[in-house]
């Protein structure tokens, strides 16, 4: 299945989407979004259009992970200066609900190493789930720091009742082919999952947070 | 009409390239109508006959209903085989269910059942202890109706929640093996995702659980054999299993499973050291085995493996159907098909010494239509089929004489 967007048209867009940002600078870091708006689909009948894409360029760098870790995997932590809890700091949380949920609003993911994740339901409620953060698992044959590499590199999408999606690609500070290389995986992916693939796509747009969105297709 | 995703923090700056993206849109209307058409002529047989091998069960359709008005899809079925016939249940996307007796080739049309919206499953009761005369549909609507198919078109009890003002759409729901109890799960109501539960005899509402979902919730199931069990699966990618015998929902979440991904179908299956086994198939096209002790899946099967485990040109793209059991030791195959065309490639894989490892089982020749629904019955060999041209099939070994 070959791409609709041609090369061109990606980096013209992207290096819109990059210059614009480099004279309107913000004093945050931009994020750059896929828009995509979707035609002959209907959300009542068709499959649902949901689920997670790794990239290989870590979109959301400033990310903060928390490990949820077995004394190794806290001293593993602690050297690698990531944030993390043992079970005795779990512990104390004593399942309170505004406690387990300042704990989920204070991270945007977490991992646990085997040993935690299935003490969580116990020590800690259903809090993390609620707010849509249960950890993903760490083991000790994986690196720690690829994990959490890996965690951030990973993007949700999902269509609700209206015929468009957003998906965070990518930032401003990205060098070009980056965040071309991003994108054009997230497309390719994206309309595999379609069941008429290209022609259930009505439109593609990139766009930075505060930049002009520039259309691709 | 044009598709301008602006949000409100840049609405401002970006009024003239507003009318740009129209113009481009109007334009893109024609190129993309051409693109359609071209699409379409170069569409191929998607079969690849380089990779034609001998399936090792040979499959015939032996029944064929056509659902006559136009775009409805069969979106959910079950069936019950009584005897020499086989009584099965669809789930139109028209808001009906239609019952069907077949016998020997001869089928009846039983009843038609209405909801208000979208059905979501349609179940017969449980066979240990209820008839299958006993059918629920549940609904978006917000309701479960039980009908009793001896008596025509009788809606004998409906399970609701109307402890809102308004009902909470329903996504899925299932029936203990007992036929004691039914549970619900919701999409996201002001906020929160429910899993409901009724006494079925009283149709009283027992209670429910919002804490454990962020997201709709798309399966729900109780376990085949402990009544106790459930699980639950979400569009935010987590299994939660319970213990409803608990009275708290605190006390009653036991684990939660990370797919890591979106869940689209939940099943149980038992493995010969009479283990239980969660299937899970995601909303992007790849399959997990979970063992209920684990707290990772201990198969994950690729979409890319099972694409290109399909006897289909390279390049294309597979969709999962659904999983089932292929035997009393717990093998379970995937029936799968292809969006390419008309849907037309319909077939199944074993899953080989826990997966990912896919070997092709039958194909299923002269379907017509992209399988949505399925239901296998490996006593018998029968599989029974429901899709998006409103198409209804029963597919037998071709060397079975029943339905010939």
């Amino acid at each position: 299945m070959s791409s609709k967007v041609s090369k061109d048209t990606l980096y013209e867009a992207v290096n819109v989407v990059l210059t614009q940002a480099k004279v309107n600078k913000k004093n945050f870091l931009q994020t750059v979004e896929l828009q995509i708006g979707l035609k002959n689909y209907d959300p009542q009948k068709d499959k649902r259009f949901s689920g997670t894409i790794k990239l290989k360029h870590i979109p959301r760098p400033k990310m903060k992970v928390c490990i949820l870790g077995d004394q190794q995997h806290c001293d593993e932590a602690e050297v690698n200066k990531v944030p993390f809890m043992d079970v005795e700091a779990l512990k104390k949380l004593n399942k309170n609900k505004k406690l387990v949920k300042k704990l989920a609003k204070r991270y945007d993911a977490f991992l646990a190493s085997e040993a935690l994740i299935k003490q969580i339901p116990r020590l800690l409620g259903p809090g993390l789930n609620k707010a849509g953060k249960f950890p993903g698992l760490l083991s000790h044959q994986e690196s720690m720091n690829m994990k959490i590499d890996e965690v951030k590199a990973t993007i949700k999408f999902q269509m609700k009742k209206v015929l468009c999606l957003c998906v965070a690609v990518g930032h401003v500070d990205m060098k070009s082919d980056e965040l071309a290389h991003n994108i054009h995986l997230s497309i390719n992916f994206l309309v595999s999952l379609l069941k008429k693939h290209w022609q259930n796509v009505k439109s593609l747009h990139i766009k930075s947070t505060m930049g002009a969105p520039q259309r691709l297709y | 009409m044009t598709l301008n995703f602006i949000t409100d923090t840049d609405s401002s700056e970006s009024s003239s390239d507003g009318e740009e993206t129209s113009d481009h849109s109007s334009f893109n209307e024609e190129g993309s109508l051409e693109e359609d058409e071209v699409i379409d002529i170069n569409e191929q047989p998607v079969f690849d006959s380089s990779k034609e091998i001998d399936y090792n069960i040979k499959y015939k359709q032996a029944f064929e209903e056509v659902i006559i008005s136009n775009d409805v899809y069969i979106l959910n079925l079950d069936a019950h085989k009584i005897g020499q016939s086989l009584r099965i249940a669809t789930a139109l996307s028209n808001f009906t269910c239609n019952i069907y007796d077949i016998d020997a080739g001869c089928k009846s049309i039983r009843v038609s059942l209405e909801h208000e919206k979208k059905i979501v499953d349609v179940k017969f009761g449980s066979s240990n202890t209820q008839l299958s005369s006993i059918v629920y549909t549940g609904s978006e609507d917000g309701t479960i109706k039980l009908w009793d198919l001896r008596i025509k078109e009788k809606c004998v009890s409906v399970f609701k929640d109307d402890t809102d003002a308004e009902l909470k759409p329903l996504s899925c729901f299932d029936v203990s093996c007992d036929g004691r109890f039914l549970v619900a799960g919701t999409e996201v109501f002001k906020d929160d995702a429910f899993l409901l539960f009724w006494d079925i005899r009283t149709t009283n509402l027992l209670g429910g659980y919002w804490d454990t979902h962020q997201e709709d919730i798309t399966q729900v199931k109780f376990h085949p054999t402990e009544d106790k069990t459930v699980i639950s699966g979400s569009t935010d990618g987590i299994i939660n299993l319970f213990d409803v015998t608990q009275t708290t929902e605190q006390d009653a979440f036991q684990s939660s499973f990370n797919t890591k991904s979106s869940v689209a179908n939940l099943r149980w299956f038992k493995n010969k050291n009479e283990d239980s086994i969660i299937s899970c198939v995601t909303h992007t096209e790849d399959v997990q085995l979970w063992h209920t002790t684990d707290s990772s899946p201990y198969s994950i099967i690729p979409r890319d493996t099972i694409s290109s485990s399909m006897n289909v040109k390279p390049d294309l793209f597979s969709q999962i159907i659904n999983c089932h059991q292929t035997d009393k030791n717990g093998n379970i195959m995937l029936l799968v098909g292809n969006d390419n065309s008309r849907g037309e490639h319909l077939q199944s894989l074993n899953i080989i010494n826990d997966g990912p490892e896919l070997s092709p089982r039958s194909l299923f020749k002269d379907n017509k239509q992209i399988v949505r629904c399925s239901w296998y019955d490996y006593n018998h060999g029968i599989m029974v089929t429901g899709g998006e041209a409103g198409i209804l099939n029963v597919w037998v070994p071709s060397d079975d004489e029943i339905f010939s």
